[in-house]
């Protein structure tokens, strides 16, 4: 037929422009590896660092390379914009004006810098490098860090995954030749005012000093942004090493760590001395009106629903649980405090307030568990009722006083996550006997020395 | 869905040959639209120009097919003096007929409305590459009556594909040129309808390019198509059409103007980078959203005929993404990498010398995203929602992931379409439309590592002791996310539009009048599909559901002064539901919506002349539409605040008035001369209000007014004009053509024009006006030229000859390469220093001088 020939060309046409069909998803090959060039040091950082008096700005005319292992940077925000190589010699702060250095620069990674142009100056006596001087200001010059667009022209990548032992010092040899280096002092512990305390303060952002020290009386300071991640975290109260950036500020060296994993602090305190305080929960900031919700504090109701409230009297914050009005046949809630660790310490004790309201015989108890996982189900642990006096006999209306629990020792228990809980068991039933009594809880101390 | 093209189009070729016979003519149709051979040669020309129209978006979040964003395309062969210069000719500006948002334009293909439900836009670009199918078409302009539907105010268009109306006709072709894609083969032919009644219609098509005219863009589409006809009786014609397009393309991004004086390119596109020596893009768009049409005709007697028709589209749209997270920012424009942010001189000089010298400066540096990766050996601990299950590997610091749209659209349409006297025709119709839209993210690269964690990285740096908040998936916490998974949001919009229309139309000696009422009811809700951690108890599952009822009603009346010479004169009254996407603040992490969300009310008036004489065609026409009570939600990050919010809008009103005129005068018999002028003041002429509320917990941080009432709607050239001369012969056609425009605004951030911006600086001052002031942008000049070739060649077995054409179409002759076209005022404000050039505006340009030819057989 005259037609077919046609339609079998179209086809044919038509076939061949579905071969160049298009394909999916584009693919592309991973590039090859990053292969450092071929770069070698011919200037050590003691030489560099050499160059410079303090109090000035020097800029660097010598157009050598150093070469250094990155010892600190930016990853858990206790240093900003800048990173910290060590060579053989010496170490040096390199301020490079970016965020998230670390992604470039991990630890361990060896980095070659072309110095020629560069600034050296010191901020209270901390030697640092810079990539120009900001006289916005002509009293108060700043060093300004060099800036991103310019990393290549005077930073080189190389290998990374390079080991730097830290040098293990004690605190009387740190000294300014030691500024920048990643050293561990031994032996030394939190003093009891600086032990389990908060690293910084994260929620104004405002940096910490914390004093540790040896059995020797001997004392340095740690030094913690008020950004870092790990500024909520408690410092730990035992006994062991700190490892650490040595910088100074003025006249007083400090060690700035890199995360906490720097810290080992296991073993048992040098003396039985001042107390050591583990706990002390007095509910001031909790926000009244709601649920207490404060951090590493669990409030749970197992049944009933109901959960421990903040509430406020005569400027003064505390925790309070009922059953009244709740029409529940079973209310249980537990508030179990953050895990603490009793092996660093002795001789530890409990003590609370409690004062009790229309009590008609809810139950309200002091416990303590080693096996609990801090999850939702406390009620699947093991718990052991500590006792202690709990505030009771006021069947109409409220107590007038705080009721001490007395000193509830914990001497007898050990091990690292131990919690204690405060829980309560009431019943609002229509029908049968009520146990709605309110009590409220204040004051949460555990201390050991 | 290739392998549903190609069963169909196999069954085509294998069909018994009886029904394929040569075409009978009991059946055939005269096509709406008698095209003449020569003419439409021009006509073609630039609707292959314009089909090769770059592609532009103007946001991240923009999926849509922005190639006809503002632009009345495939008019090239309108009977309209001003649309046939206008459609194409200012184009490359990106002008707006009377400036309206591409959601005032409607579409349909075989009478089935082919919006996209989400924001009302027509998507061009899943029947992109097959214009020889698309020539059949109704076009109404403005408030006039259309057949199909009662229409928007802007252009109301119809195409009918069907394989019975369209004129039988083999055409192969190939094209050439350097713009959005460099090559184009497309083989179609045309049954025409044979005496067993049945017609088919088969096209296909390929276009691509490699390098595509913007740097670091590239193309590659496959467009088929089939029609399939039958004369079911001589009352009854039964159509199936399936179109298909996917696609793909690497997309350009805007620019700051430091960037394009630091690369020395107009046309910077901040979204490439080298991989291995090679170009990458990292923001690709794919779409494939085939579309199946089932239509019935039926001629119930000559004077009514019944048109009904369904329609299904399914498939997914997509645009590729870089992430990072705890890494460097690796945009090449990140403004603190800029010499703009240096304040020492020196250095900013030595960032300047750097970044002009370094191509992996001023592009994506991706090898750098593989050395980070690549050194990131992490753990990741409880992985999964398992307790002491524990993750090892590389982590990804980079990652490209890929937000994609999964959609199914169904239409329904019925139109009675009866003569109830002598001068009078009635219409009624009755549409229903559903579209759900599954969006999610989708991780597409790696970029050398092994894994990715499930995580809001923002929630990360907001909350950072809540394990909860940076979930995504509160059911799976700390969920790994490998190749080809999903992660980041999940969630459905549903929308589901009724509606009932009438329309009558009288023809009478001296006057012409038509009166038209509609009304319908939208519903939209959104489906959450995971728990998100932050708005736990208002992401999973259904929202509210909202529900409007509109309606509309316009007339017109035509005054026929004698038969050459109208006067017209339209109006209309109706009301729209508001775009959900203009409705929920934050749809990927929750469910919240504005306060109170409106369907918006529009007005519009238009009138004018036109004359139709043998040498003459001319129309001047005046108009004016008012839309008033819209709505609008931007998202971006608040320096003032340090968080991302969510900006809602509402009162927004827009006020459109104008004038165009258009004429086409034939000088001789070979010489026609065509003007196109456009006046337009387009503005916004309320004040908006403003409702602040923070990403991340919803809360509401103010409420405002943003002092809009009265700046200019951006970003198009609001006045145009256009001269042309063209030559037609028998063999040969040429014609050149000059166009200006001016008035063109860039697009405002209402951010700017609330009193938190100007808080403290006092009015009239240098600081306030460079606050509040709108960007005017330069006026430009553009010259086109075409030429083209016709031969015929006899075939002597045959009476229809073989048709030879070459064409070729050179646009911006003048190579004027500073023409903004698109971009806008950046939505991020520097509160603390009042700096409007901190985070400066972004820019689109056009290209500079750019050709399309083609060879085409037809026979």
């Amino acid at each position: 037929m005259k037609q077919a020939p046609t339609y079998r060309l179209l086809f044919g046409i038509t076939a061949m422009i579905w071969l160049f069909a298009a394909s999916c998803l584009k693919r592309f090959e991973d590039p090859a590896d990053y292969t450092p060039p071929a770069i070698t040091a011919n200037m050590t950082i003691r030489e560099l660092r050499n160059l410079h008096t303090l109090g000035n700005f020097t800029q660097v005319t010598a157009d050598r390379v150093i070469s250094g292992i990155v010892v600190a940077n930016d990853a858990t925000g206790n240093f900003y914009k800048s990173i910290t190589i060590q060579d053989a010699t010496a170490a040096i702060q390199v301020n490079i004006d970016g965020f998230d250095l670390n992604a470039l620069f991990p630890l361990g990674r060896r980095v070659f810098v072309k110095v020629k142009d560069l600034w050296l100056s010191d901020f209270r006596r901390y030697v640092q490098l810079g990539g120009s001087v900001n006289r916005t200001v002509p009293a108060s010059p700043e060093l300004a860090p060099i800036p991103m667009a310019l990393l290549d022209k005077y930073i080189i990548r190389g290998e990374a995954g390079q080991r730097v032992n830290p040098l293990v010092l004690n605190i009387n040899q740190l000294s300014d030749q030691y500024q920048g280096m990643l050293v561990r002092i031994n032996q030394v512990e939190f003093i009891p005012v600086d032990a389990n305390k908060l690293y910084a303060d994260a929620v104004n952002k405002v940096g910490v000093s914390r004093t540790f020290g040896d059995c020797f009386g001997n004392a340095m300071v740690m030094r913690t942004s008020g950004y870092a991640s790990f500024a909520s975290a408690r410092t730990p109260a035992g006994h062991g090493a700190i490892t650490g950036i040595y910088t100074v500020f003025n006249n007083t060296g400090q060690l700035v760590i890199r995360d906490t994993t720097d810290i080992d602090m296991r073993n048992t305190r040098c003396s039985s001395g001042s107390p050591v305080v583990l706990l002390n929960e007095d509910f001031e900031t909790t926000i009244t009106g709601g649920d207490v919700t404060l951090f590493g504090w669990q409030n749970i109701a197992e049944s009933g629903g109901r959960k421990y409230a903040a509430k406020s009297f005569s400027f003064n914050n505390y925790a309070e649980i009922s059953a009244f009005n709740s029409a529940q046949s079973n209310m249980t809630s537990w508030l179990i405090s953050p895990a603490f660790d009793l092996n660093n310490t002795a001789n530890e004790v409990l003590s609370f307030k409690t004062k009790d309201g229309f009590n008609n015989g809810a139950v309200f108890q002091v416990l303590i568990s080693t096996n609990y996982n801090g999850g939702n189900t406390p009620w699947t642990a093991t718990w052991t009722n500590l006792g202690g006096t709990i505030a009771s006999g006021s069947t109409t209306g409220f107590a007038p006083n705080w009721t001490n629990s007395g000193n509830i020792s914990l001497a007898t228990y050990s091990g690292t996550n131990v919690y204690i809980a405060f829980r309560y068991a009431g019943t609002d039933p229509a029908t049968g006997a009520k146990r709605t009594t309110t009590f409220q809880l204040d004051d949460i101390r555990i201390q050991g020395n | 869905m290739f392998r549903i093209g190609i069963i169909l189009l196999l069954g085509w070729v294998f069909m018994p040959q009886s029904l394929l016979a040569q075409s009978g003519g009991a059946f055939i149709d005269t096509t709406k639209h008698k095209i003449k051979q020569d003419s439409a040669v021009i006509d073609i020309l630039r609707e292959d120009q314009l089909d090769n129209i770059p592609v532009i978006t103007v946001n991240d979040q923009d999926l849509n097919d922005a190639s006809t964003q503002g632009l009345a395309v495939i008019l090239a062969s309108s009977k309209d003096p001003f649309l046939s210069l206008a459609s194409f000719h200012f184009s490359p500006l990106r002008f707006r007929i009377r400036g309206y948002d591409p959601s005032l334009n409607h579409t349909f293909i075989n009478g089935l409305p082919m919006d996209n439900l989400n924001n009302g836009n027509t998507p061009w670009g899943l029947w992109g590459g097959l214009n020889d199918v698309l020539r059949n078409r109704d076009q109404v302009l403005g408030l006039g009556a259309f057949d199909f539907s009662f229409g928007e105010p802007g252009l109301n268009l119809n195409f009918d594909v069907r394989a019975s109306k369209q004129r039988q006709q083999t055409l192969v072709s190939y094209a050439n040129s350097n713009r959005n894609y460099d090559h184009r083969f497309m083989v179609t032919h045309h049954s025409g309808v044979n005496s067993k009644g049945w017609a088919v219609s088969v096209s296909a098509s390929r276009r691509w390019a490699n390098k595509a005219y913007v740097p670091g863009t590239d193309f590659d589409a496959f467009s088929y198509f089939l029609s399939v006809d039958k004369y079911l009786s001589k009352k009854h014609l039964l159509s199936l059409t399936v179109i298909g397009a996917p696609t793909m393309n690497g997309r350009q991004g805007p620019a700051l103007q430091e960037m394009i004086q630091l690369s020395g390119d107009n046309l910077y596109n901040p979204y490439w980078g080298y991989q291995g020596g090679k170009v990458r893009n990292a923001s690709i768009a794919y779409v494939n959203q085939p579309i199946s049409i089932l239509s019935h005709e039926f001629k119930i007697n000559d004077a009514a005929v019944l048109t009904t028709g369904v329609s299904f589209t399914t498939g997914e749209r997509s645009t590729t993404a870089l992430e990072w997270n705890r890494a460097p920012d690796p945009r090449p424009d990140y403004y603190r990498n800029l010499p703009s942010f240096q304040t020492d001189p020196a250095q900013a000089a030595a960032v300047e010398q750097a970044i002009r010298n370094d191509v992996n400066l001023r592009q994506l540096n991706w090898d750098r995203l593989f050395e980070i990766n690549r050194m990131n050996a992490a753990t990741t601990n409880n992985v999964n929602g398992v307790n002491g299950f524990n993750y090892s590997g590389l982590r990804a610091k980079y990652f490209q992931g890929e937000n994609v749209q999964y959609t199914n659209r169904l239409a329904f349409n019925s139109v009675l379409n009866t003569r109830i006297s002598e001068e009078g025709i009635l219409s009624v119709g009755v549409t229903y439309q559903s579209q759900r839209t599954n969006y999610f993210k989708r991780l597409v690269d790696l970029l050398g590592a092994n894994y990715m964690v499930d995580w809001n990285q923002f929630a990360e740096r907001d909350f950072p002791n809540d394990p909860n908040a940076i979930q995504n998936d509160l059911r799976r916490p700390n969920r790994i996310v490998l190749l080809r998974e999903r992660y980041g949001y999940d969630y459905d919009m549903l929308v589901r539009k009724i509606g009932l229309w009438a329309q009558g139309k009288w023809n009478m000696e001296n006057f012409d009048a038509f009166f038209a009422v509609n009304v319908h009811n939208t519903q939209f809700w959104r489906s959450g599909n995971v728990r998100n951690g932050l708005f736990p108890f208002s992401s999973l599952g259904r929202s509210t559901l909202n529900n409007f009822l509109t309606y509309g009603a316009k007339a017109g009346l035509t005054i026929k002064l004698d038969g050459s010479n109208f006067i017209y004169l339209q109006g209309a009254a109706m009301t729209r539901p508001p775009d959900y996407e203009n409705v929920y603040l934050s749809p990927r992490s929750r469910d919240g919506q504005q306060t109170t969300a409106t369907s918006e009310f529009i007005f519009s008036f238009e009138g004018g002349y036109l004359l139709q004489a043998e040498r003459i065609k001319a129309r001047a026409s005046f108009y004016m539409t008012s839309i008033a009570r819209g709505m609008n939600v931007v998202s971006f990050f608040h320096d003032d605040y340090n968080t991302f919010v969510n900006y809602a809008l509402r009162e927004v009103g827009k006020l459109y008035l104008g004038a165009e005129l258009g004429a086409e005068m034939k000088i001789t018999e070979q010489l026609t001369a065509s003007l196109a002028a456009s006046f337009n003041r387009a503005t916004y002429n309320t004040d908006q209000f403003v409702q602040v509320t923070q990403d991340n917990d919803a809360s509401v941080l103010e409420r405002g007014v943003v002092r809009s009432k009265g700046l200019k709607i951006g970003t198009m050239p609001q006045e145009a004009y256009g001269l042309g001369l063209n030559y037609r012969s028998r063999a040969w056609f040429a014609g050149i053509n000059g166009n200006f425009f001016r008035s063109s605004w860039l697009d405002v951030n209402p951010v700017r024009r609330t009193d938190a911006a100007t808080n403290g600086v006092p009015a009239g001052t240098a600081l306030f006006n460079s606050i509040i002031d709108q960007t005017k942008l330069k006026d430009q000049l553009t010259v086109d030229a075409i030429m083209g070739y016709s031969w015929r060649v006899y075939n002597g077995k045959k009476n229809k000859p073989v048709i030879l054409n070459w064409s070729m179409g050179i646009n911006n002759l003048l190579n004027n390469t500073e023409m903004v076209i698109g971009g806008s005022e950046q939505l991020r404000f520097d509160f603390a220093g009042k700096d409007v050039n901190k985070f400066p505006p972004r820019y689109f340009y056009g290209y500079g001088i750019n050709y399309f030819t083609s060879i085409a057989v037809r026979f």
